[in-house]
């Protein structure tokens, strides 16, 4: 079955499955280390220990690949609303807990790098390591923030209605307006930034059917600005380029 | 048999929403609506920019992006435009006017040869219409006049594209 039609509860199983890697890879490092402690560091022990921190390096980064894509297709099926309360605690535990386990990897990782470089032998793809340790860093803040909005969830409906409400008024209040200072500066306009992330697979909605100025909201919320400098301006441009990022960010 | 009223027009009566004076004043829609361009662009000629005093729009070059009456002032010098009196009409001239209210401006208008004044709405359509029609809460009210002899050849200013989205 591809990962684009597979259902929440064998995502949940998939994250099962990467737990209990990141698990293994705390276990395996934290043996490397202590094994290269006790060894003498003879040129066999040392490749051995440099072949085991490449191996636990390559394992780190494809967790972190995996975690990164699973993550954001449940993540995806929460905003949407079709996790059941009982999917939505199971998979709130098992993140919390491959997030322990995967710092606790890294940290075993990063020391057994750190027992090797201080022998003057640095194990290769020590950049990437770090890069998918930033990543891995970049993921679990997701999952934070998004696990703490799970604990006061917002029903998705009334969530949507909200954003129309007030994107209704907004359109009839500055819809004979010249001035997009003035429209930004709108109440509504401002009540629908402080929706958040919430509002931001609606205002992507909005860009597909019916193009209006919702960059600086989208830019507010995200914190990203896709639209190339030559294509300022053109409320159609700008749109396309917030759709394409909206696709490469799966909304 | 009296036939039925037609239905009243969305757009019309969205007209008459923010734009209370046009209900008892004559004017006509000229254009379909379009977030392509704006009410000082279509003044000054272009459709296919939006132009306004400040960061989020295009802006002509040399003049600063502040949301004031004197900003649209010198914006349409570099047409050719200079301050006048009123907005009445004179054979062989051009005029155009800055609707503000409480000291901001709102929108801008061009006379057309007919003496009427022509004026995109915002996000909304074109319309031409009698300079009172436009007065009220949502603009405000005219408060500057600019003319210029007719036709005028001028060198085309250098607009500068927004600093931001």
């Amino acid at each position: 079955m591809s990962p684009a039609v597979m259902s929440a509860a064998e995502m949940i199983a998939e994250a099962r499955i990467m737990r209990g890697t990141a698990e293994g890879i705390q276990k395996a490092a934290e043996e490397a280390e202590d094994a290269a402690e006790k060894a003498i560091l003879s040129p066999e022990d040392a490749a051995r220990e440099l072949r085991v921190a490449r191996l636990l390096i390559d394992y780190c980064q494809k967790l972190v690949a995996d975690v990164g894509s699973i993550w954001d297709r449940i993540r995806r099926f929460i905003r949407a609303g079709e996790l059941g309360e009982k999917d939505l605690l199971t998979t709130a535990r098992i993140f919390k807990r491959f997030f322990d386990s995967g710092e606790f990897a890294f940290t075993s990782v990063r020391g057994l790098i750190h027992f090797l470089q201080s022998h003057q032998l640095s194990p290769s793809g020590v950049a990437e390591f770090e890069a998918a340790a930033s990543c891995l860093a970049a993921v679990r803040d997701d999952f934070t923030e998004c696990y703490a909005n799970l604990k006061d969830p917002t029903p998705a409906s009334t969530v949507a209605d909200r954003f129309q409400a007030l994107a209704s008024r907004w359109k009839r209040d500055t819809r004979f307006c010249s001035s997009r200072t003035k429209m930004v500066d709108h109440p509504a306009y401002k009540e629908i930034v402080g929706m958040g992330p919430a509002a931001i697979p609606l205002l992507i909605e909005e860009l597909r059917t019916d193009p209006r100025y919702w960059f600086p909201a989208l830019h507010a919320i995200t914190g990203e600005d896709p639209v190339p400098a030559e294509d300022r301006g053109s409320v159609r441009k700008m749109a396309d380029a917030w759709l394409q990022w909206g696709q490469a960010h799966g909304f | 048999m009296a036939s039925n009223p037609p239905p009243p027009d969305p757009d019309r009566e969205a007209l008459f929403e923010d734009f209370p004076s046009l209900r008892d004043q004559p004017f006509s829609v000229t254009s379909q609506r379009t977030e392509d361009y704006n009410c000082f662009t279509h003044a000054v000629g272009r459709a296919d920019v939006w132009a306004w005093p400040e960061g989020s729009s295009h802006w002509l070059s040399g003049v600063p992006r502040e949301d004031t009456v004197a900003s649209l002032v010198a914006g349409f010098r570099l047409f050719g435009y200079e301050p006048c009196e009123t907005g009445d009409r004179e054979p062989g001239v051009e005029k155009v006017c800055v609707y503000a209210k409480e000291g901001t401006p709102h929108h801008v208008a061009r006379q057309l040869p007919s003496g009427e004044w022509t004026s995109k709405l915002g996000r909304g359509l074109d319309i031409t219409h009698p300079l009172a029609g436009l007065a009220g809460p949502s603009y405000g009210s005219p408060v500057a006049f600019m003319k210029r002899s007719s036709p005028m050849s001028i060198a085309a200013p250098a607009w500068v594209p927004p600093l931001c989205t």
